[in-house]
């Protein structure tokens, strides 16, 4: 009962997060501003996703001073420490003209920003923003056009860093923020100029793996279970606790969003289930019980989405996502009990009609805390919920038609990840 | 179904083993008390016969214990068996007034050990008597059990594997006992005799 609690308490907890309080979690960094008046001014900035940051600033001059906010009229850039440079920028090529603020990637003689998925370049001696993502190309790709992108795009980086002997583009390539930085930097380099990578330190693709180790407590409940001739009413198989065990991969996207990563594990457990009721339907009069033992081993492979909260001293984050169940052994076996006189008899009988694939969906809380500077470990409380591992047509009731069937999963798991 | 309206039974559960493994005179068996009854166990082991489907009667057993808990326990049988030949068993427990039998398994027998007279009181008696003989690799099961004084078959009133109680023949003079079980026989070195009123 208290497990049940539990699990709906978390998945209730989960569920009931507003969308928007997630995402406008505040997040305090170091950074600072330089104004117009060109004063650098160290504060706190809060750290958001780029969508926000664009429009405005939200800071702090001390941790506990009140919430400031800024425009882009009011900076010319902002920068959190060793992280993300933006700048203030009017031009016809972005937002429409409006005054906004960009996230420089790379500066140089070519300088590399973007504004939101939009990425612009800028060569010092011209005036011109280049925008690689403008409407006329957009216009050409919805009439079955799509190459005129890449190839308005190749024509416009080659118009740029034409300069430079032997950086001419000429091969159709993927636009992505990782293609451009590469080409940016190339030519910066070609000429000799100074250049600056601001997240030169972030990889595009974070990997982190480790080991999982937790325990699992599980519920399975199964209505109107035919069990060869005997139809049986089993509802509550009641609970199981095994341990589980395996590896963990998390994968990030440090230049895209510290908040978000995709959780993928691989893990080993066991369940083991029984119940037993009476074959004649009249409890009080029967002679004849059976005794139903279901056993499974499986490789469970949880994936979810995870969402990372604001990190002070411990890390904390939620996962929400699919879980799949591979079946590796999976046996069922009743055992009928029939009393004659004062003796007991039993009969056992190996039966078929368990699925090897099960699938549900998951959520978990967690916090991490690094342990080093490549180690870090977690604790993770999880709920699943999955649709069990009997096969419909062993569940034809009697009186209601297919029976339902589920198993709730509450685990907790503990682990390290190599960063 | 709610939980609370399966009646729990009274009784332990016992479980056998698939596998019996068969060595030269002995068979070794494997059970486990899978859950423990409103009545403590009074005894558990192992019965086995030749005829399929037997529990209590007419079979023969070996008595691994009668601790209350959940367990596994195994007995290596080397008595009452026949060369070659196929035998049903089950693990067993006693517990109140039931007997629980786990479900039955089957094995082909490589034969046992000769069975053993150790002693037998009283040394002599009048027919009907009750004499009590002990000793080793005896049976259980009366059906593979032939007690002999001379050429005269007594009634067997009980046996255990250690100890067979016979009700002493209508005999007339002094004569060895000769205990058989299933094919094989050991006679004893002194002679009961008969003390005719």
């Amino acid at each position: 009962m208290l497990v049940k609690s539990l699990q709906l308490f978390l998945i209730l907890v989960i569920v009931s997060l507003p969308i928007s309080e997630i995402l406008g979690q505040s997040d305090f960094r170091e950074g600072y501003i330089i104004t117009n008046t060109n004063d650098s001014i160290p504060v706190y900035l809060d750290y958001q996703p780029n969508a926000s940051l664009h429009e405005k600033l939200r800071f702090k001059k001390a941790l506990d001073a009140s919430v400031e906010e800024y425009f882009p009229n009011d900076l010319i850039r902002f920068r959190f420490k060793n992280d993300k440079l933006f700048r203030s920028i009017r031009n016809e090529e972005v937002a429409n003209g409006e005054l906004v603020f960009i996230q420089v990637l790379v500066k140089g003689r070519l300088t590399f920003s973007k504004y939101n998925s939009a990425f612009l370049l800028e060569k010092e001696g011209d005036d011109n923003v280049y925008n690689l993502n403008n409407k006329e190309v957009e216009q050409s790709e919805l009439k079955g056009l799509s190459r005129q992108k890449s190839t308005r795009q190749l024509g416009v980086i080659n118009l740029l860093i034409n300069d430079c002997d032997g950086q001419v583009i000429t091969e159709y390539f993927r636009l992505t923020e990782k293609k451009v930085t590469e080409i940016v930097e190339k030519y910066n380099r070609c000429t000799g100029t100074r250049s600056i990578t601001y997240l030169e330190d972030k990889p595009f693709i974070g990997i982190q793996y480790g080991l999982t180790l937790g325990a699992t407590n599980n519920y399975l409940s199964v209505e109107n279970l035919s069990s060869g001739n005997n139809n049986l009413e089993f509802s509550d198989f009641g609970y199981d606790l095994k341990p589980l065990y395996g590896l963990n991969l998390l994968l990030t996207l440090p230049r895209i969003s510290d908040r978000y990563a995709l959780n993928i594990d691989l893990l080993y457990t066991s369940s083991e289930f029984s119940a037993y009721g009476p074959v004649n339907s009249n409890p009080a009069t029967t002679n004849v019980y059976n005794y139903l033992e279901f056993s499974l081993n499986s490789l469970k492979v949880p994936i979810a989405i995870r969402y990372i909260l604001p990190e002070r001293a411990i890390g904390a984050y939620i996962n929400v996502g699919p879980v799949l169940y591979t079946h590796l052994k999976y046996d069922w076996n009743t055992i009928t009990e029939r009393r004659v006189g004062s003796d007991i008899i039993t009969t056992q009988v190996s039966e078929e009609g368990l699925r090897p694939i099960e699938v549900g969906v998951w959520a978990g809380l967690g916090i991490t805390k690094s342990i080093t500077n490549k180690v870090g470990a977690f604790v993770e409380i999880r709920a699943e919920r999955s649709n069990s591992f009997l096969s419909e047509r062993i569940l034809m009731g009697r009186n209601s038609g297919v029976g339902k069937q589920y198993r709730n999963h509450l685990n907790l798991v503990l682990g390290f990840q190599i960063k | 179904m709610p939980e609370e309206d399966f009646p729990e039974v009274e009784y332990s559960r016992v479980r056998t083993f698939e596998s019996a493994e068969v060595q030269s005179e002995s068979v070794t068996l494997r059970g486990e008390i899978k859950t423990i009854g409103n009545f403590a166990i009074d005894e558990f082991g192992f019965v086995w016969s030749e005829t399929k489907g037997s529990t209590r009667i007419n079979t023969d057993r070996v008595v691994v214990g009668n601790e209350n808990k959940v367990q596994e326990f195994e007995a290596r049988i080397d008595r009452g068996l026949k060369d070659n030949t196929k035998y049903y068993a089950r693990a067993y427990l006693k517990s109140g007034n039931s007997w629980v039998f786990g479900q039955e398994i089957e094995f082909i027998s490589n034969g046992s050990k000769d069975p053993i007279i150790k002693d037998f009181n009283p040394k002599s008696g009048a027919p009907s008597e009750v004499i009590s003989i002990s000793g080793e690799n005896l049976s259980y099961n009366p059906l593979v059990l032939r007690v002999r004084f001379g050429t005269l078959n007594a009634v067997i009133l009980s046996a255990t594997d250690t100890l067979i109680r016979v009700s002493a023949p209508e005999g007339t003079s002094s004569t060895p006992i000769n205990i058989s079980v299933v094919n094989k026989s050991v006679t004893t070195n002194g002679v009961f005799t008969f003390q005719n009123p």
